[in-house]
């Protein structure tokens, strides 16, 4: 039997293939059942991947124009986006500025300060200047 | 619906972007019933459970709608939306409560009538395994396996949609499906 890999043969299914190696593989597999049955199984699995989607009802769309009339889900301008993309990236900013701040108290001054709080009068050599 | 005939709907869809903008409903009446089919099944792949599949269409419809000015045309419209129903999905599959997998229809197809009856059951009963299979895949799995079957998006076109590389979706389609065929290899019953 030609050796060809699951993933050479996915490729033939998915349309992706070169097609100097489909016309190979096209031929081979005339020539071989057992190659012929290996794509089939394959071919099975494809066609399962969608078994069971639900169809949508009658008048879906009737129903979701409704919805957005009654919801009042008028498009949002490009402008309102835009800033709502500025809001959104400031509020990030000002996370990550905070974190990192919160970070050097904790890792830098905390230390510090809780030294200088134990040591302070019992040695003069440690007592801050 | 092919994919080629999605491609062809594609300038038909440019006029319905341009009238949900200023806010017609009635596009958007027509924008559902053209995508409706393959948002169901898009989204029935990557949440399985065909009982919520029609919640996260409203929603994902609904979104399109009011965030229509963020499509700035530089892709197609359908690359975008079936963008939005993925990550609406995916959205939904994370707020979901941690309960198991819904099993799904136990119908199994129309058996082909050029089959004996006992391929047909013994396909019947691939199409289960493979099916329950498919419930355990993590999410970016079931995703792209779901893109490649709704009409044959390429591997270029469901790289554009997840925002991903070419490479990615390659990697992601071998190794799903390695998944879903080990497992049928581990099932005795399937021998």
């Amino acid at each position: 039997m030609p050796n060809y890999s699951d993933p050479e043969l996915w490729l033939y299914l998915d349309g992706e293939m070169a097609p100097a190696d489909i016309d190979a593989l096209e031929r081979d597999v005339a020539l071989n059942a057992a190659l012929s049955d290996r794509l089939d199984e394959l071919r099975l699995i494809a066609d399962t991947v969608l078994d069971g989607a639900p169809t949508p009802p009658a008048g879906f769309g009737a129903r979701i124009a409704a919805a957005a009339l009654l919801q009042g889900s008028t498009p949002r301008s490009a402008e309102f986006l835009d800033l709502q993309r500025f809001v959104r990236r400031a509020l990030i900013a000002a996370a990550l500025l905070a974190a990192v701040g919160l970070s050097y108290l904790v890792v830098e001054v905390l230390p510090d300060l809780l030294t200088t709080e134990i040591y302070a009068g019992s040695d003069p050599l440690l007592e801050p200047r | 619906m092919t994919m080629r005939a999605a491609k062809a709907q594609s300038g038909d869809d440019v006029e319905l972007v341009q009238r949900m903008r200023v806010g017609d409903a009635d596009a958007l009446r027509s924008i559902v019933e053209r995508y409706q089919d393959r948002i169901f099944a898009l989204i029935f792949g990557i949440v399985r459970d065909r009982h919520e599949v029609e919640d996260v269409a409203q929603e994902v419809f609904l979104k399109v709608f009011r965030r229509i000015h963020a499509f700035d045309g530089r892709s197609r419209f359908y690359t975008w939306l079936y963008r939005v129903a993925a990550n609406s999905a995916k959205d939904h599959v994370k707020k979901r409560s941690r309960r198991p997998s819904v099993a799904l229809d136990d119908n199994a197809g129309i058996p082909s009538m050029l089959r004996s009856p006992a391929e047909n059951a013994e396909r019947s009963e691939l199409r289960l395994a493979v099916r329950a299979a498919i419930n355990t895949l993590p999410g970016r799995y079931r995703e792209v396996l779901t893109l490649r079957e709704i009409e044959g998006l390429t591997y270029n076109e469901i790289a554009a949609i997840l925002r991903v590389s070419m490479g990615t979706v390659e990697s992601r389609l071998h190794r799903a499906r390695a998944r879903l065929k080990q497992v049928l290899i581990d099932d005795p019953e399937i021998q």
